[in-house]
């Protein structure tokens, strides 16, 4: 009997649940006190309560799931993302104990997952780094053929850095000497050690990546391109498939997928995995870090490419083999994900507060991954998703349209959310054209804000018209007159207002 | 009459027979809106393509009477749901507008808590460590 454990909560539970459910699973969740009416249980067969108590305690508590799985003979566990995701540690105490881990091998997951390590590995396989003096800068002399070679703009950097502190943006020739000295000096004073060394400046970062999905005996390769340059405090919230930016430039992205697929094979990687890149706008790519797990954002992969991530995984778990080389031939169309968070749309605060109501967008093309139902209350220790709303387009305009329309039928009623961003984003000419940086909600921040206060603006008059007209325990019949007034000059905004009744 | 926003605190003064300024683009016309009287905060919560907001009607002729505790002086209400981490006054204390009278900690992020007004604190109704709801009311402060 094939019985899997799900290591998570929330939507990806959820999500995995789904397909393990259809391929035949017997599907065991686990729960907090917090979490102990949570919809993720509605998919499971059985249950294990954690009880409360810290994440350590819970849901990173590693050998007391384990412990408890053993008694359910649970003999597959899938970790979802975050929390044990990553732990190669307690992945290797599951294959220890007779359960098959459903991602990469502990040793996989221990060589990627330390920043340096990954680097130089990735490095012997012909993966392109950010391009650097490789070691210390001393004196005018070496940095200027460092110069040379690299090109400008450079980036001076303390090697005991960090912060920030000790750095310098080089743009030309005349600019090298003086940054050299200061960055020499600041560093000097700030972490005691006066070592610099330079690297190749990337001005308009986009942040793109590579799915990658191997059976561990070397077969497998690469599930394409995604781009997610939209992040706010560096976290990712909106995510595109394929990468727009690449889409410019064919070569890049061939060579891209290609070395995707390549390290994979030498790898024999098993299971999903991302291979993150920061690239510049001329597509030029170099090697970040690889996350050894499912990621938030594979909807826009299966949009893409049809393929249900988490049936390949389980697939493979089995010990199923996979062709060498790209798992899918022809992918269609563009689809776009975003994160709806309990956050305040600029500021980025957490809002919380319980949902009392929901209408969710439907239509051709559209998917959300939630556990949210009416009742929930946003728990202050998770992570604050209250769902992932994905779209699919035969081209990316089309993708943005649905996008906007979904985000525009969308009512979440009782929580604050970042909605309202998302709305203004998807009408942003940048945004439309495609090519934009990881600087974009720092630069665009202008045109989203107004956008967005003018609908609210709006909104409030709108709601005005309505509320009136409800019942309000405190207010008397008074100013029923206001609103029984003007039937005659219906702007479509009070037509719309007045059909809400 | 006037709408405000009980996050943000704008507000606006509505025309009696409801026209707008703005004249709606295709893609600000709203489909229907959900809303809900919250009896405790006295407001509606309205969601639309924005999300959800917090809307208080205020008639000019009895504004204190139906502006929420939210638009008080003098009291601080929790912006964020969250733990009290440190308490940075005593009952008694003299503050000044702006000053950080407490830090919350909500999604792993500690967010300072300032006064509204400068005054002498009249009552602390939370202790380091409890959990707060938005709108809760933490501190009084007489001017």
């Amino acid at each position: 009997m094939k019985k899997l454990l799900i290591a998570n909560r929330g939507e990806i539970a959820i999500r995995i649940a789904r397909t393990a459910r259809r391929m035949n699973f017997k599907v065991v969740g686990l729960f907090t006190k917090q979490d102990a009416k949570s919809a993720h249980l509605d998919f499971c067969d059985e249950v294990i309560d954690l009880g409360s108590g810290s994440l350590g305690e819970t849901y990173l508590n590693g050998p007391k799931i384990l412990s408890e799985a053993q008694k359910l003979q649970v003999n597959f566990l899938h970790p979802g993302y975050g929390f044990l995701s990553e732990k190669a540690e307690f992945a290797r105490s599951c294959e220890q104990n007779g359960i098959c881990f459903v991602g990469p091998t502990h040793e996989s997951m221990n060589s990627m997952g330390d920043k340096i390590r990954s680097k130089e590995f990735m490095k012997k396989l012909g993966v392109p780094l950010v391009p650097g003096s490789d070691g210390p800068v001393s004196g005018l002399q070496e940095a200027q053929k460092v110069a040379q070679k690299l090109g400008y703009p450079l980036l001076i950097k303390a090697s005991a850095g960090g912060g920030g502190k000790g750095m310098r943006v080089v743009r030309s020739d005349d600019q090298l000497s003086s940054a050299l000295e200061s960055a020499a000096r600041e560093a000097k004073s700030y972490f005691g050690d006066a070592t610099i060394f330079i690297e190749k400046y990337i001005d308009s970062p986009h942040h793109v990546e590579v799915q990658v999905m191997g059976d561990g005996q070397g077969g497998g390769g690469h599930v394409f391109d995604r781009e997610c340059s939209l992040q706010r405090r560096h976290q990712k919230i909106l995510e595109e498939c394929p990468s727009p930016l690449l889409q410019k430039f064919p070569k890049s992205r061939n060579r891209l997928l290609e070395l995707a697929t390549h390290v994979v094979g030498a790898m024999k990687y098993r299971s999903a995995g991302t291979l993150e890149f920061v690239a510049d706008e001329q597509g030029e790519f170099y090697f970040l870090e690889m996350n050894t797990r499912l990621q938030v954002e594979h909807p826009v992969t299966e949009w893409y490419t049809g393929l249900d991530l988490v049936e390949l995984q389980l697939r493979v778990a089995q010990g199923e083999l996979l062709p060498k080389g790209p798992l899918v031939q022809a992918p269609h169309g563009h689809a776009l994900e975003v994160r709806i968070y309990a956050e305040t749309p600029f500021e980025f605060l957490p809002t919380g507060g319980t949902v009392h109501e929901m209408n969710l967008p439907q239509g051709p093309g559209i998917r959300i991954d939630t556990s949210v139902v009416p009742g929930f209350t946003v728990p202050l220790d998770y992570d604050p998703t209250l769902l992932k709303l994905s779209v699919w387009g035969s081209d990316r305009a089309q993708a943005i349209s649905r996008l906007k329309q979904a985000l525009e039928e969308m009512r979440i009623l009782g929580v604050e959310s970042n909605q309202g961003l998302f709305w203004s984003i998807v009408q942003n000419e940048k945004f439309n054209h495609g090519i934009y940086s990881t600087w974009f909600l720092e630069e665009e921040k202008q045109d989203l804000k107004s956008r967005y206060d003018r609908a609210h603006q709006l909104l409030m008059e709108q709601s005005s018209a309505v509320l009136l007209k409800q019942k309000q325990p405190q207010q008397s019949s008074k100013q029923s007159n206001d609103s029984v007034s003007s039937e005659i000059q219906l702007s479509p905004w009070t037509y719309f207002a007045r059909r809400s009744l | 009459m006037k709408i405000m926003d009980l996050r943000t605190h704008q507000s606006l003064e509505i025309a009696s027979d409801h026209s707008s300024s703005i004249n709606p683009t295709p893609s600000e016309r709203q489909l229907p809106l959900l809303t809900r009287w919250v009896p405790e905060k006295k407001c509606f919560q309205v969601a639309s393509f924005l999300g959800s907001h917090e809307f208080q009607l205020i008639r000019f002729e009895d504004a204190s009477d139906i502006s929420g505790a939210s638009s008080q002086q003098g009291q601080i209400l929790a912006s964020m749901p969250g733990k009290v981490l440190r308490l940075h006054i005593d009952k008694g204390a003299t503050v000044q507008a702006d000053q950080v009278l407490l830090v919350l900690e909500a999604m792993k992020m500690e967010n300072e808590i300032r006064s509204t007004c400068a005054g002498v604190v009249a009552d602390i109704q939370i202790q380091v460590g409890d959990t707060v709801e938005t709108g809760q009311l933490l501190i009084k402060i007489e001017s």
